[in-house]
């Protein structure tokens, strides 16, 4: 990631923005956004939020999995692999780490955000006994 | 709390006076054949309430396997865990297992396949139950039942509330309570 475009006054954005994202952005680089001299804001490409929000993912996740490469869990995961850290599978180590180490999901099997359903109580129901054998 | 699918597996299996315990919705059961083939052994999941009817001629039960019928250690990872870091993303991983460890001293880490059921004569025969399952297993069982049925989430301590109040209110529940399910 480069950031070597030069500041953009907020007239010029106004003004030219098209001009200056063709510049810039989507070179690659993010804009320092300027008012009075100052900078207030950036312009940045996609894909630097998208890094940013892996980041962010990453170190909210780091605690579990390096707790668990110290207890010697083989937590499946891909952060773990590309490190190149291999730790042997032990069932009795995985179960009993993930049995006692608190994790948060944030997705579900397809990638669906992890929503808990909100809370409800069954009321009691007694059941019909009538019944056919069908 | 925590989202993370299975109890430690000392928790899993009711040790001592099983005769107590009717067999229930999550229990093992020896293998039955299936088109043929020998199972390991098969999970109960068929409703409970349903299993002591006499109307009952067939009861659903699903594949129990042995862990090394997975392919590779990262597979049999995911089976044991239930989830996976991916990206930094703690995502669900193989949504129709239910990790099993071993019922028996000596005997081999299984999983259940929710994707394999069949239809077992019933009534099942107390005598072919392997493991009877704790309330608390059950509740875990039921909770990634849930998921991979109707993809809803709850949380382990929702699905507890629930079946303590059920079970708080259950006039024909046999077999000891659970701590958590003292009556109203």
């Amino acid at each position: 990631m480069e950031f070597a475009a030069k500041p953009v006054g907020h007239r010029q954005v106004k003004n030219q923005l098209p001009q200056v994202l063709r510049e810039t952005v989507h070179r690659g680089m993010a804009v320092p956004i300027t008012n009075r001299g100052e900078v207030d804001a950036y312009l940045v490409p996609p894909e630097t939020v998208e890094e940013l929000e892996r980041a962010r993912r990453l170190r909210e996740t780091l605690p579990l999995l390096m707790a668990a490469a110290a207890s010697g869990a083989a937590l499946p995961s891909q952060t773990l692999r590309s490190l190149g850290i291999e730790i042997p599978f032990d069932w009795q180590a995985l179960n009993r780490f993930t049995a006692r180490v608190p994790v948060t999901f944030t997705a579900g099997e397809d990638g669906e955000p992890w929503v808990a359903m909100p809370d409800a109580q069954p009321q009691p129901v007694v059941e019909d006994e009538t019944d056919f054998e069908l | 709390m925590s989202d993370a699918w299975y109890l430690d597996a000392s928790e899993y299996y009711v040790g001592t006076g099983t005769e107590e315990y009717p067999l229930r919705q999550g229990d093992l059961i020896a293998g039955p054949t299936v088109g043929g083939e020998p199972w390991a052994a098969a999970q109960v999941v068929h409703p409970t309430c349903e299993l002591g009817k006499r109307t009952l001629r067939e009861a659903q039960v699903v594949r129990v396997r042995p862990l090394s019928d997975a392919p590779d250690d990262f597979t049999r990872g995911l089976l044991v865990a239930g989830f996976r870091e991916e990206d930094g993303e703690r995502r669900v991983a193989v949504a129709h297992t239910f990790f099993l460890p071993p019922w028996a001293d000596g005997g081999p880490p299984c999983f259940a396949s929710f994707r394999e059921i069949a239809t077992i004569p019933a009534p099942i025969k107390a005598r072919s139950r392997v493991a009877a399952t704790s309330h608390d297993c059950r509740v875990a069982f039921i909770r990634r039942w849930l998921y991979f049925r109707f993809r809803l989430a709850f949380t382990f301590e929702q699905v507890r509330a629930w079946e303590a109040t059920r079970i708080a209110n259950d006039p024909a529940f046999v077999g000891p309570k659970p701590t958590w399910a003292t009556p109203n």
